[in-house]
């Protein structure tokens, strides 16, 4: 029963690229504003560090916390840097970063929900115990663990969050790849001959895309967070690399007389995170991966 | 024999629409789904409303007690003497239920899969203020009464362990237990399979002839039509064409659309002859054709019929019909 | 009985994932650089002193040895002797969890307590301006950085407008005997109501701050559901029957619509017990947070992979609660149990 419903849901899904592709140009109102916004934090990551009025590592003492305004449009920090220096500087480390963490961990995620797929039941049993117990700590936690562990660092830190990230990709991957393993086209490669590995590749992964991209862009809004997060703790980027979280970090103990050093690098996190947040929104919307799961749930509970 | 009964009836309607639109806004503008229906139905007297999906037969049901927020309603409904359109909503909750009750189409989905059959039976009494050992007694009588066995026991069991015909009788308990006048079954044996379809056709009639209750049975089955209904009302695109009592309507159907549904109808009694389906499909509510809605699919079309909507005159023979073949002026003698 | 059945398979299963993350946290600290026997016993210890060490620790057995006497040394609540504070992890880990959990608790009400109303609010009026409103609040407060918004508010709220007390559990003023952990139980028993409205005003901050992002979440999800509900067949069965509109959505609409809800809640228990961390570390609560980076600035990996084990059994009991309060809310759910399907 669940397989039909779910493969009368998705049936029409075959060639999974070119949809998105051709909906993605034509995109209006909120969703556009949206897009524009996150290619062009993308651009402020890669460029970033080039658009700096000031030096962003230069201390100078008699201009430390001084107030947004002229000379220095968001003021200075406590060691009397460029705010908007740093925090244009700081988009390099904090999006690009991200991305990198995201990327990783996608790809760990769909490998072991690929191989739980066609592996077998032995095989899938145990990659999904380890994805579970993985999900049962907190990423934080699980990152400072790590980070300390392999001291401090922002490579550390990086590493800690693809291991602790890959989880939630590996679990919701799985059960879209299963759906698709009952898809009518890909059963009836399998009874025409085509190998496991040749189905996943050319079929299976390239139907997963669509829910891949939506969590992809959500994820990436998450992961600033985390990764602010743990360079503020201090197990994240070390001075004297620019990053968001930690010039908050260093911020903190100002906020009383500068408050402003903190507070920008905290809005630029905002900015980003409910940027990508909104991006994944509006491709949930476009891309419509709900519609496969939610055929597959209701079918499942009855 | 329905034109006798009609005049020799002193009573108000159990039911009085008059001249019904209903409107919907969607992205692209504001859709009309039902167009000026009139309809009136007798108490005790069992109606039929047919038609293709898409004519707007559940729309004017679910009209009837409100139930959709998104709906514009102009026009009236009059139940037992009040006006709902317009009604607040605080005595329209009063009404629902006590005055006209509903039976849905799908029987799982008609129940909350939370409550037990016990709590959902008695809700409509127990909302009225009644207490729960009366409202629980009038439960299981009533269960028992539409052929449930072991009643008192069942109360405790939840929607999932009943089969679809059982949950049918249920959600048609719910409907009966506050006792209204009017029942409106909408669609409620298009999700049952035949055997079951049948005993459901049979409690409706049954129920309605012992409680003196009237019932607009909406259907696109005509096959349960000639068996169940009194009298039978065509809709199509959101406009009624045909009102008659069964028997004629059956023998000799007027509208031409009538005529291509019964047509259409497998027919036991009669040899063996080809089924005549209606070419063309119904329009879309959004894209309705002009004058009447049918012309485009009709065989006696008219030039009149494109620009003018024709509108809905007694036949010689009895009954009402809505089209250009039958002006008011020849059949009204 | 559903209930044994459920909590029997679900402990099983919560045996086995706590196995598996024994065997990642056992993993992680093979990574540590050093040599742990010399670390146990300290920079000046004699070859000799070593050796006994290393025999000691097991570490001259084969890893899988090793690591079969660390899941015994576990089970047994031995996760080692922090290394900064030379006291047990495990009780220092039981004096923290306490204030964490009340963090958490406090947290979660207050979520729970905005969400609920609020969603259904939206869903009531969707597409109205209340609705626009109320989802647009709720992007941008899912994309702040707790830490920053604990940054915030403490500088506005405390530092400006005083409202709240700036951090801390209590205020100096009131001695607290330690009776169960939870400050404000101890607090209320050692000072009188007084005391425990004060540990209670300490509370509030760091509980707003960490409810803001997951309540966002939580109100995300509640309203989507109760938007699928109200769309269900037998609302409008239930309104054909004359139910009124308000027991329309306490009887039939939300208890139908909280189940994705409690799940998430389950899922977000643990994340909020990381996100803990940072909000007790701005507002110096002595709880698992503080705990942790306190572990963090020393390289404590003993205390660091103990509390990463004791929050990993904190989530499997928290989702062992989800199942049993998803069971409890539907019928369906206790019947797959009783018919033992998977």
């Amino acid at each position: 029963m669940t397989q039909t419903a779910t493969a009368t849901a998705a049936a029409p899904r075959v060639r999974p690229w070119r949809r998105p592709l051709k909906r993605l140009v034509q995109v209006r109102g909120v969703d556009r504003v949206v897009g524009i916004m996150a290619i062009c934090l993308v651009l402020l990551a890669l460029v970033g560090p080039y658009l700096a009025p000031h030096d962003i590592l230069a201390s100078n003492i008699s201009a430390a916390s001084l107030p947004p305004g002229s000379g220095h449009l968001l003021g200075t920090d406590e060691q009397g840097r460029d705010v908007l220096s740093r925090v244009l500087a700081g988009a390099r480390l904090s999006i690009l970063g991200s991305m990198a963490v995201v990327v990783g961990f996608s790809i760990i995620g769909v490998l072991v929900a690929a191989l739980a797929t066609i592996g077998g039941s032995v095989v899938d049993e145990v990659l999904m115990r380890i994805t579970d117990a993985g999900l049962a700590v907190p990423s934080m936690v699980l990152s400072l663990a790590l980070s300390a562990a392999l001291g401090p660092s922002l490579r550390s830190a990086m590493i800690a969050m693809v291991v602790t990230g890959w989880p939630y990709t590996a679990r919701l991957l799985r059960t879209i790849m299963r759906e698709t393993m009952t898809l009518p086209f890909v059963e009836g490669a399998r009874i025409l001959g085509v190998s496991r590995r040749r189905l996943m590749f050319k079929h299976v992964i390239p139907n997963s895309l669509d829910v891949l991209i939506v969590k992809w862009a959500g994820d990436v809004g998450n992961t600033i967070l985390v990764l602010g997060a743990l360079s503020f703790l201090g197990v994240g980027a070390q001075p004297p690399s620019v990053e968001w979280g930690a010039m908050i970090a260093s911020a903190q103990a100002y906020v009383s007389t500068a408050w402003w050093a903190a507070f920008t690098p905290g809005m630029a996190i905002t900015i980003t995170a409910v940027t990508f947040g909104l991006l994944g929104e509006s491709l949930q919307l476009r891309l419509n991966p709900e519609v496969r799961r939610h055929a597959a749930r209701s079918g499942g509970s009855q | 024999m329905t034109v006798n009964q009609l005049s020799a009836t002193s009573t108000d309607p159990a039911l009085q629409v008059s001249d019904l639109c209903v409107d919907v806004d969607t992205p692209a503008g504001r859709i009309r789904l039902l167009d000026g229906v009139s309809l009136s139905v007798r108490s005790g007297e069992r109606l039929a409303v047919v038609g293709e999906s898409g004519s707007g037969k559940s729309v004017m049901a679910r009209s009837i007690l409100r139930l959709d927020d998104s709906f514009h309603l102009s026009g009236s409904i009059k139940v037992d003497g009040t006006e709902l359109v317009g009604l607040p909503e605080r005595r329209m909750e009063r009404l629902r239920g006590s005055k006209v009750g509903m039976v849905f189409q799908d029987p799982l989905g008609a129940l909350n899969p939370l409550c037990t059959i016990g709590e959902q039976v008695t809700e409509p009494l127990r909302v009225r203020g009644v207490r729960r050992p009366e409202a629980e007694r009038a439960a299981i009588a009533i269960l028992g009464e539409l052929g449930v066995a072991k009643a008192a026991q069942r109360m405790r069991a939840y929607p999932h362990e009943f089969s679809g015909g059982m949950r049918q009788r249920v959600v048609l308990a719910m409907a009966l237990i506050a006792e209204p006048d009017l029942l409106i079954a909408d669609e409620p044996t298009t999700a049952l399979d035949v055997r079951v379809q049948e005993q459901v056709i049979d409690l409706l009639h049954e129920v309605s002839t012992e409680r003196d209750l009237a019932v607009i049975l909406i259907t696109h089955d005509l096959g349960i039509v000639a068996g169940f209904a009194e009298r039978v009302a065509v809709m199509y695109a959101g406009r009624k064409i045909q009102d008659d009592a069964v028997g004629r309507l059956f023998a000799e159907p007027a509208h031409p659309y009538a005529r291509g549904l019964i047509e259409a109808v497998p027919r036991l009694d009669q040899k063996m002859q080809r089924l005549v389906g209606i070419p063309g499909v119904p329009p879309h509510p959004g894209a309705r054709p002009s004058g009447c809605a049918y012309h485009p699919r009709c065989p006696h079309r008219m030039e009149q019929c494109e620009v003018e909507v024709p509108r809905e005159n007694p036949l010689a023979t009895g009954g009402l019909v809505a089209c250009h073949l039958y002006p008011a002026d020849r059949s009204a003698q | 009985m559903w209930i044994v059945r459920l909590v029997t398979k679900r402990l099983a299963l919560g045996v086995v994932t706590l196995t598996a993350l024994a065997a990642i946290v056992f993993f992680i600290s093979t990574l540590v650089p050093g040599d742990p026997a010399r670390v146990a016993v300290g920079e000046n210890a004699t070859p000799d002193q070593i050796a006994a060490a290393r025999e000691r620790l097991g570490l001259d057995k084969p890893v899988v040895m090793q690591f079969v006497m660390y899941l015994g040394r576990m089970v047994r609540g031995d996760l080692g002797v922090s290394i900064s504070t030379h006291s047990p992890v495990s009780s220092g880990l039981a004096a923290a969890l306490p204030t964490t959990f009340e963090l958490v608790l406090l947290a979660i009400l207050l979520m729970v307590v905005v969400a609920l109303p609020t969603a259904t609010i939206a869903a009531l009026r969707q597409g109205h301006h209340v609705d626009t409103g109320l989802r647009t609040s709720a992007v941008f407060a899912a994309g702040i950085p707790t830490f920053w918004l604990a940054l915030l508010a403490q500088f506005i709220l405390a530092g400006k407008l005083q409202i709240l007390p700036i951090s801390g559990a209590v205020s100096r003023q009131y001695v607290v005997q330690h009776h169960t952990g939870f400050m404000l139980v101890d607090s209320t028993i050692s000072g009188g109501l007084a005391a425990g409205w004060d540990a209670f005003q300490h509370l509030l901050m760091p509980a707003s701050v960490l409810a803001v992002l997951f309540g966002a979440q939580l109100f995300r999800a509640l309203r989507t559901e109760i938007i699928r509900v109200l769309s269900r067949e037998h609302i409008a069965v239930a309104r054909a029957k004359g139910v009124p509109r308000r027991i329309l959505v306490l009887n039939h609409v939300l208890p139908n619509a909280v189940g994705p809800a409690i799940t998430i809640l389950g899922v977000q228990f643990g994340m909020m017990v990381g996100s803990a961390v940072l909000v007790e570390s701005i507002f110096a609560l002595p709880g698992l947070g503080s705990y942790l980076t306190n572990a963090v600035s020393s390289a404590d990996i003993n205390a660091l992979l103990g509390a990463v084990l004791v929050t990993g059994v904190v989530v499997v009991l928290a989702s062992l609660l989800v199942d049993v309060l998803q069971a409890l809310r539907d019928p369906r759910v206790r019947a797959a149990q009783n018919g033992g399907r998977r």
